[in-house]
């Protein structure tokens, strides 16, 4: 069973933009993909196929052998999608509340949703946070609390939408540690325009003008 | 950056500060009903009523100037209470007080004051609590106390991203500074109103996007919230100190 298999997906937005022109992928269970491409191209639409917040409109997305359409609950809870800007990701008062949002809405008692909390916070290196504002964190902080937000439901497989966007060289050191450590226990997805990223994962992927153009294994092919 | 017109002095160290916010909520009401159901004519019970508030503000360390200049809030309420004084109320005219054509009776007098002292006594304990209580906690407090969750969540998201409008305003504000340095003053409230319109449709979409977000996470429509709050000895103990003290102030004097 692969954990993503996707077969020529097409998306147009309301507007009449088309996004997606005919996406093939497949990822396997444990293994990390990377999508490189230019602003505008449609990596965010395909990433937010990936835990049915957009349905396909053709083709179809399987997501560890389940059908997005049918199963739309299973796959949010198995699939962590990382937004761009942790503003969006982070709508709670506090980082507690935050981070126990998904594990809340999963039904599990209090005493698990603490432990979890606590779990996740040590493991993006942001202990004894819980009690802290939203709004008064650091912006690499809320970068982390970001990740967080989303570990807390256990997924099996991480969704980044631009991971080291606006972070500084330093920050952005310490960040691709976090992810590096991330994907030795989960199946990722990135996408972006930072090549960095490609020393991160198995596999980076052109992508441009809504599809996949081809596989890239070292930064000067993308040039070529 | 940090903005401090919530949550300045909520985490100071104090008895008040420290307790349950469901015993603050429930003593803040209990004290507003007294006041409010207090007749104005008795002038040392209202006295009384305002010592408990200050000793409540000393024993919290708020700055009282922070209070009193916050407590002006209700300045243009009562002002427009006073314009419409001299209609109001029949019965004997107040000597001196007479302006001109329009005269002031004593039960109108009586009005104004009413307004003023219980107005003033209401917002005084009111600041009290939000001053003392981090505005998480306060949220909890009423979601316990079984305010509708609805509420509680528009009242969250406002506080998360209240300052993230501001800054976000702010920023636009500059950059039309750094553009436009001298503009007149139609101009300025023109592009005033163009920046109001961009700033509604970013927080639109920034709407949008959270939205996606929560659904990401599990989020069907339901609201659960999860918030811990312990009721400690000295909460009861404070909540039945405060209470018989107003119970005193309405028998005793």
């Amino acid at each position: 069973m692969k954990a993503i298999e996707i077969k020529n997906l097409h998306y147009t937005y309301p507007d009449g933009t088309t996004a997606l022109r005919g996406v093939n992928l497949d990822v396997e269970r444990g293994g990390s993909i990377c999508l490189i491409g230019p602003n505008g191209s449609g990596k965010s639409t395909l990433l937010l196929h990936l835990n049915g917040i957009l349905q396909p409109q053709r083709g179809h997305v399987r997501v560890l052998g389940m059908n997005l359409r049918k199963k739309t609950k299973e796959v949010r809870s198995k699939v962590g999608l990382v937004f761009q800007n942790p503003d969006d990701q982070m709508f709670m008062p506090t980082v507690f509340e935050d981070v126990a949002f998904g594990p809340v809405n999963m039904g599990l008692s209090e005493w698990e949703v603490k432990r979890k909390v606590k779990k996740v916070l040590k493991a993006v290196g942001l202990e004894r946070f819980e009690n802290r504002s939203s709004h008064h964190l650091s912006y690499g902080e809320k970068k982390r609390v970001a990740i967080a937000t989303v570990l807390s439901m256990e997924p099996e497989i991480l969704v980044l939408d631009e991971p080291t966007l606006a972070l500084d060289p330093w920050l952005k050191k310490e960040f691709m540690k976090l992810l590096k450590e991330l994907k030795r226990t989960h199946t990722m997805v990135m996408a972006g325009h930072d090549l960095d990223l490609m020393k991160l994962c198995d596999r980076t992927y052109l992508f441009n003008d809504g599809k996949i153009v081809k596989e890239v294994g070292k930064k000067s092919e993308l040039f070529k | 950056m940090k903005h401090h017109f919530l949550d300045q002095y909520s985490n100071l160290r104090s008895p008040v500060h420290a307790l349950d916010p469901r015993v603050k909520i429930i003593t803040l009401f209990s004290f507003l009903f007294f006041v409010i159901f207090t007749p104005i004519t008795q002038a040392p019970k209202f006295a009384l009523y305002g010592a408990l508030v200050f000793s409540t503000i000393l024993i919290s360390r708020i700055p009282l100037e922070f209070v009193l200049k916050r407590s002006l809030v209700i300045v243009p309420f009562v002002l427009l209470v006073a314009i419409g004084l001299p209609f109001l109320g029949s019965g004997d005219a107040a000597g001196s007080y007479n302006i001109s054509i329009f005269r002031i009776t004593h039960s109108a007098l009586l009005i104004f004051l009413n307004v003023l002292v219980k107005s003033w006594l209401c917002v005084l304990s009111m600041i009290v609590l939000t001053a003392t209580t981090p505005f998480p906690k306060l949220l909890n407090g009423f979601q316990r106390l079984k305010l509708p969750k609805i509420f509680i969540m528009i009242l969250s998201f406002m506080y998360r991203f209240i300052f993230i409008f501001i800054d976000e305003f702010g920023r636009m504000h500059r950059a039309r500074d750094a553009r436009a340095p001298s503009l007149g003053r139609i101009q300025h409230i023109k592009i005033v109103g163009c920046m109001i319109g961009t700033l509604f449709v970013r927080s639109y979409e920034r709407g949008e996007r959270v939205y996606t977000a929560m659904r990401s996470r599990g989020f069907n429509g339901e609201i659960k919230l999860t918030r811990e709050l312990e009721f400690k000895r000295f909460d009861a103990f404070f909540f039945a100190s405060f209470f018989s003290l107003l119970i005193l102030i309405l028998v005793v004097v």
